[in-house]
């Protein structure tokens, strides 16, 4: 078998794509979530009334029992650092101009995680932490620009 | 278990950054090689599964039946498999029941991956998997994820970095025997350490390699294994599992579900205590940290214990349990489907004592391989082994 070693070799290989583009649906769920966040700055979960997860983003049914969720409840964007990561590449491999800090937060009264950016000095598993919200939202999760130590 | 069904045969092609070879063309290498070892004709074959990750990867969709060709499939049943980064493991698995289930007597199991023909890079073909309103805006890809499942694990089992690393010093090392390997050499920890970091606290050689590669097995009833070989591999137990598709909705610390795939495939093989009664691992290691997450999974190793077991050399090639002396996806290269399956071909070639600078020491009987995949939330494990089951 070879290896090839030329990336410029125009006989070996050539450019070409899957052209495909995308209409995504927000759902029913999602389209609660998102008037919730857009309209007054808050995490809409919802609940099974069998097990008692509480899901945040709010989903339409527990995947547990299978039974719809139909208890909504607001939540503030509060919680505690679960887990995080310093990103220091971009998806191409190249270095990323700062780095970016992802993480999962455990929103309080959630029992799911939630996943968003930190921007904080030095991260901590445990830091509590609370959503800085735009200030015209247009009801997409980039609604949250970062979550800040509290 | 109700029919009995063996390996007889395996086939590999080198693991390289960017092959010369199609997608089709590596397949089809793998396949024959396969076929020639066992000294079958491709009329002997009664079922072809081919298993291979995302379309993305190949820039082909309907990949598997682009692939068919050089699979072996033409005018014979046919099927793909495809459960992400599990799909090397679970790929052996459908052949296993096809056999067992004794619809088929001879089936040729053919994993392929090019990943070279994905750009920017292929991590990009992971960016579509995950929510699409509430995650994707966001820009999260799997190394950011692989990140905080590692640090969450490091941090709950007060796990050192330089305990993780040696993962990749052992797995490299080992691979320096393996003659598909793309990145077998001696490292040490101090290179580890020294790597660039990707995404804290995952280094650059904590991570595997993407590649292009192909592997196969041909997987038999017992009748025709014997007029094949004198020394069947057997399958003894296999099992599979799924986590929550919400990777939001996980603890990350303990890998759950691979634990209930490997509880599944013990119970079939009879095995009542698998640290003891396994002789060989081989875990899926895409990430250093991920063979001892893994390897606890597995049941080898007590929660959170799998580096202190490491540190004592307890998985080393020569150590009480060798885990990954193939030389893993860290030393030998990461083309997905194709590397678990490399991980099923290494047990194959060990407890036939064929594995060369590779062999573990002993006699060993037994081996479990294990793949991983999807959004994070696949275990697949199969159990092999010299006795029949
Ligand atoms: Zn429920």
């Amino acid at each position: 078998m070879k290896e090839l070693k030329n990336h410029n070799d125009k006989l070996t290989f050539f450019s070409g794509n899957i052209p495909l583009e995308s209409l995504y649906t927000v759902g029913i769920a999602g389209d609660k979530f998102f008037q919730s966040l857009k309209n007054i700055g808050a995490l809409l979960s919802s609940k099974c009334s069998r097990c008692n997860y509480v899901y945040v983003p709010c989903r339409l049914f527990c995947e547990r029992c299978f039974d719809e969720l139909k208890e909504y409840k607001e939540l503030e964007p509060v919680g505690a650092v679960y887990s995080f990561s310093e990103v220091n590449i971009e998806r191409d491999g190249s270095p990323v101009k700062t780095p970016v800090q992802a993480a999962l937060i455990k929103i309080n009264g959630a029992d799911s995680l939630f996943y968003h950016r930190l921007n904080v000095k030095k991260p901590k598993i445990g830091m509590k932490v609370k959503a800085v919200l735009e200030k015209y939202r247009k009801g997409s999760i980039n609604d949250i620009r970062y979550f800040e130590e509290i | 278990m109700k029919g009995k069904a063996a390996i007889v045969s395996a086939g590999i092609t080198k693991f390289v950054r960017r092959a010369k070879e199609t997608p089709k063309e590596l397949a089809w290498y793998a396949a024959k090689m396969a076929l020639d070892n066992a000294g079958l004709s491709l009329d002997e074959v009664d079922a072809v599964i081919h298993g291979t990750a995302p379309d993305a990867f190949d820039g082909v969709h309907q990949k598997a039946e682009y692939l068919s060709d050089a699979s072996g499939a033409f005018n014979k049943p046919y099927i793909r498999c495809y459960v992400g980064g599990g799909t090397g493991v679970m790929a052996p698995i459908y052949g296993w029941y096809y056999v067992a289930s004794g619809i088929f007597d001879t089936v040729l199991v053919v994993c392929e991956e090019k990943m070279s023909s994905c750009r920017p890079h292929p991590q990009a073909a992971f960016l579509t998997i995950f929510d699409h309103t509430t995650e994707r805006p966001l820009g999260p890809n799997l190394l950011w994820i692989f990140a905080l499942e590692m640090n969450r694990y490091m941090q709950v089992n007060k796990i050192k970095l330089e305990d993780i690393a040696m993962v990749s010093v052992k797995n490299k090392s080992n691979a320096k025997n393996h003659p598909s390997a793309l990145l077998g050499s001696e490292v040490t920890l101090k290179d580890i350490m020294e790597s660039e970091v990707l995404a804290w606290p995952v280094h650059r050689l904590m991570v595997s390699p993407i590649s292009d590669g192909a592997a196969a097995i041909i997987i038999t009833n017992e009748e025709k294994a014997k007029k094949i070989t004198d020394k069947p591999v057997w399958i003894q137990g296999a099992g599979w599992c799924l986590d929550t598709a919400f990777w939001t909705g996980r603890d990350l610390c303990y890998p759950q579900y691979v634990e209930y795939a490997a509880k599944m495939a013990y119970k079939m093989a009879g095995i009542k205590n698998p640290a003891k009664e396994i002789s060989i691992a081989e875990p899926y290691d895409p990430f250093a940290y991920k063979e001892l997450h893994h390897l606890e999974g597995l049941q080898l190793a007590p929660k959170g214990k799998a580096a202190e077991l490491l540190m004592d050399g307890h998985f080393d090639k020569n150590g009480n349990l060798p885990s990954s002396p193939s030389g893993g996806l860290l030393g030998v290269g990461n083309p997905i489907a194709a590397a678990g399956m490399m991980k099923v071909c290494e047990l194959f070639w060990q407890l036939r004592h064929e594995a060369s600078g590779r062999q573990v020491p002993g006699n060993p009987k037994r081996g479990v391989a294990q793949a991983w995949g999807d959004l994070m939330q696949v275990g697949t494990v199969i159990v092999t082994g010299v006795d029949k089951p």
